[in-house]
């Protein structure tokens, strides 16, 4: 019997959180029913129905945690966001250039900045994610997401009542960091930059 | 006195695919079988979420089966109803037989 690979995303993705018990077997039956015909858009729907109901179901289920994460993260980003705002502009105002070059310069080193952060960020919440199991990392994820976008969208609000004018260059700069923000999460959230303490020692 | 555990209408149907398919009722064969005695579609995440809540209530409980070839090499996590379980469902069906009794506008058909 031939068996044709189901998407290898998708099922990395229901791996890493799902906190369904027995994730595996959930693994199983979609993989099944993938060898009955169903197609891959089937799959990827299964799967985020999947992720989305586990979701609320952590959260429902770990409130304080989620709430502990989503402040601890906001502290996080805000930190950073006043520390790299104010080093940038003192650098930014010392050196000497000429307006055009500014124009450019400017713009650059501010898509810097927001890297910077959600790199720190990203890294930050992957660690706590780490620390958990499992079955509440979704709950960590979903918090930095949350200040993810949610200071983005009080950042482009602010922007639309002050310089209306520039809020489009800022929702393209924002559509630019945020993909990043999410490949940053998904590896800092799977442990590629995350110091994992042994099973031993990591927190129920 | 601890506290009834009642069921919500997914959760019921559910727990009736699980008594209706008996021996051997997994992720997928509660869906199919809900699938077909309701003519909508049932996403596999939901009927997940609803055998997790019925396994805390302590109404059904599960085991895992052998692994596989076509699932590959995946075993399949089985589902049965616990005694506590049959009990709620057959109340919950006297219960709902008793609410129906008498209704004039259920008979006959019509809407």
């Amino acid at each position: 019997m031939t068996l044709k690979p189901a998407p290898r995303a998708a099922t990395w993705f229901l791996r890493q959180f799902d906190s369904t018990p027995e994730n595996e077997s959930v693994v199983g039956d979609l993989f099944e029913q993938y060898q009955r015909g169903r197609g891959s858009i089937w799959y990827w729907r299964q799967v985020l129905a999947i992720v989305i109901v586990s979701l609320f179901r952590e959260i429902q289920g770990n409130k304080r945690k989620f709430l502990v994460g989503l402040v601890r993260t906001w502290c996080v980003w805000a930190v950073l966001t006043s520390l790299l705002s104010v080093v940038a502009m003192v650098q930014i105002t010392r050196i000497e250039m000429s307006p055009e070059l500014r124009q450019v310069f400017l713009p650059g080193m501010l898509l810097i900045l927001s890297v910077l952060k959600l790199l720190a960020v990203g890294a930050y919440s992957g660690h706590s994610s780490n620390i958990y199991p499992r079955t509440t990392r979704l709950v960590f994820v979903t918090s930095y997401a949350l200040v993810v976008i949610g200071s983005t969208a009080v950042k482009l609000l602010t922007i639309a009542q002050h310089q209306p004018t520039a809020v489009g260059i800022m929702a393209i700069r924002e559509l630019v960091t945020l993909p990043l923000a999410a490949a940053i999460l998904l590896i800092g959230g799977t442990g590629g930059l995350s110091l994992v303490p042994p099973p031993g020692k990591r927190k129920a | 006195m601890a506290a009834q555990p009642t069921l919500s209408n997914f959760e019921l149907m559910v727990m009736l695919a699980i008594i209706r398919i008996g021996d051997g009722a997994y992720g997928v064969s509660i869906s199919d079988e809900i699938e077909e005695t309701t003519g909508s579609e049932v996403l596999l995440g939901s009927v997940y979420d609803a055998v997790s809540r019925l396994e805390e209530k302590g109404l059904i409980e599960s085991s895992l089966g052998e692994a596989t070839p076509e699932r590959g090499g995946r075993a399949k996590r089985h589902f049965r109803t616990t005694s506590k379980g049959l009990r709620l469902v057959r109340e919950t069906q006297q219960s709902l037989v008793k609410l129906w009794k008498g209704l004039p506008q259920l008979k006959g058909g019509e809407a």
